[in-house]
């Protein structure tokens, strides 16, 4: 089983971040939107498909009330409460934390988070080389 | 409106040159600057991505890629602007970097190195680091000083870390040392280390002994290529020194370059606070130059102007445009350098216009600055038009146009009420000069961490005695009298013809309580040194006093003689701004 501090370095590294608390930011900050983007029972459903460290940074990460604009758009949302200065930046981080979550889950399990998340396609998108060995993005 | 009013806002706005007395041509020839051509090809290169091209160095085996050819483009952009082909290398180069491409990529063949492709683009040798020279602060050094200390050193010593007479027969280049553990985890790192401090050591006694305040930024970057020219600058490093696939010598060159020159481990961008790895920017820098040509010293400014973005600048020596001096507009870049930076991570026109209005708004005089900013971009749309500059049009437009407006309106009613125009201009300085002081007192005391209650210009002139010739007794900038008064931490100093003679007699006795109080003020004074950047304060009344009936040329040479601290040099551009406002007036309905 992935500990907390192994699951945090490898979004670190996948962000290319510059200190590590940066990484458990990013996700708690991921994590808030999500919980808070996400009807009740689908919240439940997804800390029950998180292996048990990643659970309890989702325990950790607050509920917000969002309003109207904000409940639109998940990417939005993790911008409004990341304080990005882009959309375009909020995104990414997205990415980065799916992309590490990914890597420490099983397919099936993957295949039951994405019916839940909103934003389907950038789950599809975050995939880090680490998951078939290749290099692509990173030569 | 008054008709007055309109037919002032319209002359002074009608062509940027009327709100500074910079020469706008001249920067097109690429005498002593080319920071229009950065304005045009970050336009250039921002075309070229909104298209969807790959701005990416990619291990793809062709011969040719997207950024091979938008690499030609910005450089003969840059070029045409009077850029010298290497210089137009490292520009593009820089821009690039800043608009996302990669520094490096590769493994032996396709190698393709970022400085290189810009290189190749503009069909100039390679140079060597010893050849490089810094940014002029009114002297300079050059990479000579690493490049020398570095091969003193391995004479001198062995820097290894392992006796090579002891390597095999055959193993050269091969990847029993190159891909593996005594390559990768032990010699690159180590020597790449060892090298790039005594580098960055010798950059920095080589400032000091020239008379120059430490660059930190060049002489980490130029110790790092310096040493990237003896270890292989490609390999991939030991996990200790991070991620495999992501970190290669450059960056572990960048981490002792940080820690030696004393940097702080993480900068940011200006306008919207995203962190960076500084060994990462470093190291990827220190790559860019050692493969970009042999750029001139007009090449380094315009390099370091277009890496102002980062928003710790101003301290370690990262161009000196970005802010919080409002410097000479020839040095600015680096809205235009932000602006691309942003359209490269996909950020949206409005959340550009957010950041750049957020980074003009951290100078000491932020109206000013925006206004400098938006006659740029303005002028640089005479020579490319595109996202670059109408994002900042658009951030800049607004606030400059209600400055204007509300100057004219207050210019109107003093004429109107009977005062003459020198005691508009004197009113109009004054405000100048105290909003120069309240914006350093307030700046400084962040910088310096002291309280500095307040800075008071008690006279401000040009003449301080020191030159006898008429030029230099006309015009501030030649030779400024300055009397000031400051309160740091609940103390008085007061200080009489601070330029010709405080500053040089503290300085060279070594007077360090003098120079520390001198440090609370020195900026403001700077700032009412450039005050002729931007000029809107004087174009303004110039231009009132013209459409309210005094002859042009006149309401010109009357406003330039009472504007005898901001406008610091002749200004040949303020009789045609006025003229035009009384040409408009009268035929105005």
């Amino acid at each position: 089983m992935i500990s907390r501090k192994e699951f945090l370095s490898r979004v670190m590294i996948l962000g290319q971040y510059c200190y590590t608390e940066r990484g458990e930011i990013t996700v708690k900050t991921v994590f808030t939107a999500l919980k808070s983007f996400l009807q009740k029972d689908e919240s439940k459903r997804l800390e029950g498909l998180l292996p048990s460290p990643l659970r309890e940074l989702w325990q950790e990460s607050p509920f917000v009330e969002v309003g109207y604009d904000s409940n639109k758009d998940y990417i939005v949302l993790v911008s409004k409460i990341g304080n990005y200065p882009y959309k375009a930046a909020a995104e990414r981080d997205v990415k980065i934390v799916f992309a590490g979550i990914r890597e420490f889950m099983d397919e099936s399990t993957i295949n039951e988070l994405i019916s839940i998340l909103p934003d389907k396609e950038i789950f599809e998108k975050s995939k880090s080389c680490s998951l078939n060995g290749s290099a692509e993005n990173f030569l | 409106m008054e008709k007055e009013i309109l037919a002032t806002f319209r002359a002074t706005t009608a062509k940027p040159d009327y709100l500074t007395t910079e020469k706008f041509d001249a920067m097109l020839g690429g005498w002593g600057v080319f920071n229009l051509g950065i304005w045009a090809a970050a336009n250039v290169i921002a075309k070229e991505m909104q298209k969807g091209r790959n701005m990416k160095l990619e291990v793809t085996n062709e011969a040719y890629t997207d950024v091979d050819d938008i690499a030609k483009k910005s450089v003969k952009k840059l070029m045409d602007c009077g850029a010298d082909p290497a210089n137009a290398a490292l520009a593009t180069a820089t821009l690039l970097y800043w608009a996302g491409v990669n520094a490096q990529c590769g493994i032996p063949c396709p190698n393709r190195k970022l400085g290189a492709v810009a290189r190749m683009a503009a069909g100039v040798p390679s140079g060597r680091v010893a050849s490089i020279p810094t940014e002029k602060l009114n002297n300079k050094i050059s990479g000579f000083a690493a490049t020398l200390a570095i091969y003193e050193a391995l004479q001198k010593e062995y820097l290894a870390p392992f006796d090579a007479k002891l390597l095999p027969l055959g193993l050269g280049g091969s990847p029993f040392l190159g891909h593996s553990a005594i390559g990768e985890d032990h010699l690159f790192p180590e020597l790449g280390e060892k090298l790039t401090r005594i580098g960055v050591r010798a950059m920095l006694k080589a400032y000091e002994s020239a008379g120059m305040r430490p660059n930190k930024w060049l002489s980490a970057i130029l110790a790092c290529s310096a040493a990237l020219e003896i270890i292989h600058p490609d390999a991939f490093v030991g996990e200790e020194y991070g991620p495999f696939l992501l970190t290669r010598t450059p960056e572990v060159c960048g981490m002792a370059a940080v820690e030696e020159a004393e940097m702080p481990k993480v900068i940011h961008i200006r306008g919207t606070d995203e962190e960076l790895k500084t060994a990462k920017v470093v190291g990827d820098f220190a790559l860019i130059l050692k493969d970009c040509g042999t750029p001139t010293v007009v090449g380094m400014i315009m390099f370091n102007e277009t890496c102002s973005i980062i928003r710790e600048g101003a301290v370690l020596g990262v161009g000196r445009a970005g802010g919080p001096l409002l410097l000479p507009l020839n040095h600015w870049v680096t809205s235009a350098a932000l602006a691309l930076y942003l359209l490269g991570r996909g950020a949206t026109q409005e959340e550009t216009v957010t950041a750049i209005k957020k980074s003009v708004g951290m100078f000491i005089q932020p109206e000013d600055a925006t206004v400098a900013t938006n006659i740029l971009a303005r002028r640089a749309e005479f020579v490319e038009r595109g996202p670059v500059t109408d994002a900042i049009i658009r951030a800049t437009e607004p606030s400059m146009c209600n400055s204007i407006l509300k100057r004219a309106t207050f210019a109107y009613e003093i004429l109107k009420n009977g005062k003459t125009l020198e005691e508009l201009v004197k009113k109009v300085q004054e405000r100048h000069i105290a909003t120069i002081a309240d914006g350093t007192a307030r700046i400084m005391s962040k910088v310096l961490n002291r309280n500095i209650e307040y800075i008071k210009f008690k006279e401000v002139k040009p003449g301080a005695g020191r030159r006898t010739h008429k030029f230099a007794k006309r015009y501030f900038a030649f030779d400024g009298y300055v009397d000031v008064e400051v309160k740091v931490d609940g103390k008085v100093h007061r200080m009489k013809n601070l330029l010709a003679d405080v500053a040089p007699k503290a300085l060279l006795s070594g007077d360090k309580e003098t120079m520390s109080t001198i440090a609370t003020v020195s900026m403001a004074v700077t700032e009412l040194l450039n005050s002729g950047a931007c000029s809107m304060d004087v174009a303004v009344c110039a231009c009132m006093a013209a459409a309210m009936g005094m002859d042009p040329k006149e309401a010109a040479e009357r406003s330039a003689e009472a504007a005898n601290v901001i406008i610091s040099m002749p200004w040949p551009g303020l009789k045609n701004a006025a003229q035009l406002a009384a040409d408009i007036v009268k035929e105005l309905q």
